[in-house]
């Protein structure tokens, strides 16, 4: 794993060529470009709030709603998004597989980054809504890198592990979508964990995804430390997820040219 | 020592469907069967280049000589067998696959240039070079999903003529270009072998292959069938053919 870091590292400057071209591809040629970033999670926490606040009654825990579940929804939203891309990273570039030799993470690497600009945009809605609603933040918010960091080594694993298994088994695209939904469900986007049951609560929180989650809205919105146990699971699950993806992905990368 | 070194090298493909579905494999994991078809592109190859040699890998389609140029790159491992390579490669398998239709000449010189291996700052430095070699000026902000075959390949090639490399794989690339522009890679690939790369080169045209290389390899099912100088390698496949 030490050679395909080091190969890796030695295609820094494919991966930043790579990584322009899939931002420009995101973001040239739309009338509204970067706006689009901004409008779909508007429009998304449009519809969460009327359902599952005004409809459903969800509770908040004393936040306003659209806060609330926005601070569940901006960090979902990125590992969502970059996950739809990047499992076909490999796939849409098979001709640049086939024909070029190069570490072949480069491509589902590339579209993790641009990811973070969307990321980014939507932060932005987020902090405003955060002035909107005249949040006081606290010490608690210096961990929010941090976050964001546990959150893009798990996201990055998913990734690496779906790129390099959508290559060789057609069916993990349908896959995809089907998984992201569950996930989305089964994480605390837009209700409390406080509403799972007890009993389910250790089950419940395997899914790194909600430790995560609640820890963004515990430093955001309530300005009080995470839970630390959950958090620790979580960033052990994300680390050695990655570590065992990325194995996975540079066993598969040969069968990439001879299958397709 | 030899810059390749290639012993009892076979490699196989899966026949029939390209990519593996959940089905075949839960199939094929309950009814115990290895039950997959697969096609031999190379059998019990072996073979060694030396420093600074220039060979050419000739033979019908199908042969293998693609495939061998693939293991040597590598884009894929063998099946069975060793193969080894000294020093940088640097692979001209499809010149302007690894192409983006959407990006513009400029913007694609960056992502080929960087897939062969260069810096970026090398690629800036030495562009006016790549365009110049291209003649392309006019067309380099214009997306290449607008340029002609032709175009395309004076694009890819003219990103791969500024590198150094110990060792060049050229596939058959040099097949749309016109003759004037074939001349000059070849003129710019002798610059190159006289730098000592060693060269290999896969074609179909006999011509270029005894004009370019001192030695060749006769591929044939698979299997290498001669291998010597390129003149008389030429022969014995013409001699075949005819």
């Amino acid at each position: 794993m030490r050679e395909d870091l080091r190969a890796l590292v030695a295609a820094r400057d494919l991966l930043y060529v790579w990584t322009s071209r899939e931002f420009k591809a995101r973001y040239a040629g739309s009338a509204l470009g970067v706006a689009w970033a901004l409008f779909y999670p508007l429009s998304l926490l449009l519809v969460f709030v009327a359902v599952f606040s005004w409809l459903l009654h969800v509770p908040t825990g004393g936040v306003a709603a659209p806060l609330f579940m926005y601070c569940g929804l901006a960090p979902w939203l990125f590992t969502n998004g970059t996950i739809q891309n990047s499992a076909f990273a490999v796939v849409a570039n098979i001709d640049l597989v086939k024909n070029g030799v190069f570490p072949r993470e480069v491509l589902p690497l590339a579209t993790v980054l641009v990811g973070f600009v969307d990321f980014a945009i939507s932060a932005v809605l987020l902090a405003l809504l955060l002035g909107y609603y005249g949040t006081s933040l606290g010490a608690p918010v210096l961990l929010v890198p941090l976050l964001i960091a546990i959150q893009a080594l798990l996201t990055l694993a998913v990734c690496l592990f779906l790129a390099g298994s959508v290559v060789l088994y057609r069916d993990v695209r349908f896959l995809v979508p089907i998984g992201l939904q569950f996930w989305m469900y089964l994480s605390p986007v837009f209700y409390p964990i406080e509403l799972v049951p007890s009993w389910a609560r250790p089950w419940y929180m395997l899914n790194p995804m909600a430790a995560l989650l609640d820890a963004y809205r515990d430093v955001l919105l309530f300005a009080r430390w995470p839970a630390w146990p959950p958090l620790a699971l979580t960033a052990g699950i994300s680390l050695v997820g990655l570590v065992v993806a990325y194995r996975y992905f540079k066993r598969a990368e040969w069968e990439f040219a001879d299958r397709n | 020592m030899p810059v390749i070194q290639v012993e009892g090298v076979s490699k196989r493909y899966p026949l029939g469907k390209p990519v593996g579905s959940l089905k075949r494999v839960v199939g094929r994991w309950l009814s115990r069967q290895p039950a997959e078809e697969f096609v031999w592109a190379l059998r019990d190859v072996t073979f060694s280049v030396g420093a600074g040699e220039t060979v050419g890998f000739i033979g019908h389609n199908g042969a293998g000589k693609s495939t061998m140029l693939r293991l040597l790159a590598p884009i894929s491992k063998p099946t069975a067998g060793r193969v080894a390579t000294r020093g940088r490669i640097a692979a001209l398998i499809a010149l302007g696959a690894g192409f983006h239709p959407d990006l513009t000449g400029r913007d694609n010189i960056f992502l080929n240039g960087t897939v062969l291996g260069l810096r970026r700052a090398e690629i800036k430095r030495r562009f006016d070079e790549i365009v110049a070699f291209s003649e392309l000026e006019r067309f380099l902000d214009t997306p290449v999903r607008h340029y002609s075959s032709g175009m395309s390949l004076r694009l890819g090639f003219s990103v791969a003529a500024i590198l150094t490399c110990d060792l060049l794989l050229v596939d058959e690339v040099l097949a749309v270009g016109d003759e004037r522009f074939t001349e000059r890679c070849l003129t710019r690939m002798r610059e190159m072998r006289d730098a000592g790369t060693t060269i290999l080169l896969a074609s179909h045209n006999l011509g270029t292959v005894t004009g370019f290389c001192s030695r060749a390899l006769l591929f044939r099912q698979g299997r290498l069938q001669a291998d010597g100088p390129a003149g008389d390698v030429v022969a014995t496949y013409q001699g075949r053919s005819t």
